[in-house]
């Protein structure tokens, strides 16, 4: 059963996670967090190499998820496969009983652990919709039939912060129209700000799932600041994880408050641990979800 | 133009060497490597002055309005005949380059690096502007090419790396996909055409013919 799809049918607020898969072939630690994640969330992302780091593919990470109960949502970027790699990928997930993908175009490999890595965005993320759109259908991207279509249910992202906004909205304009049906947004910390996007994103038929990022320590928040593309963390939520004495159960109470002004805002959460997967549960505990 | 870099002198000096080249023609382009200041009058005198110091007699000179052109080289060329020559030093583009290797059977080396088409922003500083894709969209795109301009030739707008307008890949530049956006409501033409932009494949090409 594709629990996403039921969320997602039944108007339920969706509630998703992201998980990496390991950089090895050692995936232990990875189905203990996929089988705590699965009884809670709707869809579990497994991320694509995230950030240009060199890991065990998404494909091969979904499948494990499978076989721990949970529901894959396959991330799926631009950045390292060409359209007949990606389109053989996606058909090969969909043998396989993947049924979620979320199209990105992926960070450049600049930031990777594999600088060298030939670029390849070949197709970009709206491209990537329809082509998910195509097989959906029956169809390659070419037009040639195909021996059995996919059914996904296609995501995308959107940073409903974006400065500037307008090239943004056009861009999820584009991906709404291209097929995409729910969008799990780059990590949100102020609801007022998610609140005017959605004035935006309201006039479109798609579920909007904001993320939100489990901080756990000063580090952390250093890290992402330095380097995580397109994503800021506000000061005032800066200076409160400097202040408190534990930091990261502070993170877990920023985290649980953002989910519970969300709800009113929002189709559902997309939760970012990073590593610290296991405390996605708390954050639900005491945003008072489950 | 054809943006060119000088190549390393000591690059030149050690093939030319390797090749046993005593007697050398070089060769200038009046075009694109003239305004790039790497293969006009001034700098086929240069290096000629230089490779002297390193022991080379200099046998030829001459610079093509446009090296890239069959019929011009020839005509250049026929005026090197009856000179005894080991090689063909060219300073232009690699389409110069091998234009004079066509043309002659002498060996033919390459005095620079063609790194882009692009434009001069001031003398000496140039800007890639196109990468002859063969399928030009910069009506769609307000005269902003993302295919070359952004470093990862996305096609319909931004990526989610952009931050407060600058590009992901290089924090110090524009997001170009920010400054298509803002030319494009400048004209107001606020409706972007959804792009299903082909992409090429890379194969030679020619024109006409
Ligand atoms: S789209 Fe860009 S790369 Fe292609 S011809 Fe036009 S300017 Fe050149
Ligand atoms: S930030 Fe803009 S210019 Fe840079 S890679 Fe992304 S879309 Fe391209």
């Amino acid at each position: 059963m594709n629990k996403l799809r039921d969320a997602i049918d039944k108007g339920k607020f969706i509630l998703t996670a992201e998980l990496g898969p390991p950089k090895g072939t050692d995936v232990s630690n990875f189905m203990n967090k996929a089988e705590i994640l699965s009884s809670y969330f709707d869809g579990i992302n497994i991320t694509d190499n995230q950030s240009a780091v060199m890991r065990l593919s998404s494909l091969a990470g979904c499948l494990h998820l499978l076989r721990a109960g949970g529901t894959p949502i396959m991330q799926v970027t631009c950045r390292d496969r060409n359209r007949l790699a990606i389109q053989s990928d996606l058909l090969g997930a969909y043998s396989l009983g993947i049924e979620n993908v979320l199209a990105l175009t992926g960070d450049h490999p600049r930031f990777g652990d594999h600088p060298q890595a030939k670029a390849v965005y070949d197709l970009d993320s709206v491209q990537l919709i329809s082509v998910i759109k195509s097989l959906n259908e029956g169809q390659d991207m070419v037009g040639k039939q195909l021996k059995g279509a996919t059914n996904f249910i296609i995501g995308a992202a959107v940073s409903p912060i974006a400065v500037p906004l307008e090239p943004e909205l056009s861009k999820f304009e584009k991906k709404v129209l291209s097929g995409a049906t729910f969008f799990q947004t780059q990590a949100v910390f102020e609801p007022e700000k998610m609140e005017n996007f959605m004035k935006f994103a309201r006039k479109f038929n798609v579920k909007i799932i904001a993320g939100v990022l489990i901080l756990k320590s000063v580090r952390m928040v250093e890290f992402i600041n330095a380097n995580v593309p397109g994503l800021d963390i506000p000061e005032s939520v800066e200076v409160a994880i400097r202040k408190a004495d534990d930091a990261e159960e502070e993170g877990i109470r920023i985290a649980a408050s953002l989910v519970k002004e969300l709800r009113d805002i929002v189709d559902g959460v997309h939760l970012m641990a990073i590593g610290n997967e296991h405390r996605c549960v708390d954050v639900l505990e005491k945003a008072g979800i489950v | 133009m054809v943006v060119t870099e000088k190549k390393n002198l000591n690059e030149i000096v050690q093939i030319l060497k390797s090749l046993n080249c005593r007697n050398i023609a070089i060769i200038g382009c009046g075009s694109c490597a003239t305004l790039a200041g790497t293969g006009g009058e001034k700098e086929v005198e240069e290096l000629s002055n230089l490779l002297k110091n390193f022991g080379f007699s200099i046998a030829f000179k001459s610079v093509i309005d446009t090296a890239c052109h069959e019929r011009l080289a020839i005509k250049s060329i026929k005026e090197a005949r009856g000179i005894s020559l080991d090689c063909f030093l060219v300073l232009s583009c690699g389409s110069g380059v091998q234009n004079i290797a066509d043309v002659i059977d002498k060996p033919v080396i390459a005095g620079l690096n063609t790194v882009f088409i692009g434009k001069t922003k001031r003398p000496g500083i140039f800007l890639e502007y196109c990468q002859s894709c063969g399928d030009c969209i910069l009506s769609e795109t307000g005269g902003i090419c993302p295919k070359t301009r952004c470093p990862k030739g996305v096609l319909n707008g931004p990526c989610g790396g952009m931050h407060k307008g600058k590009c992901e890949v290089d924090e110090t530049k524009d997001c170009i996909w920010v400054k298509i956006h803002e030319k494009l409501n400048l004209n107001e033409r606020r409706k972007i055409r959804f792009s299903n932009f082909e992409i090429l494949n890379r194969k030679p090409r020619s024109v006409g013919g």
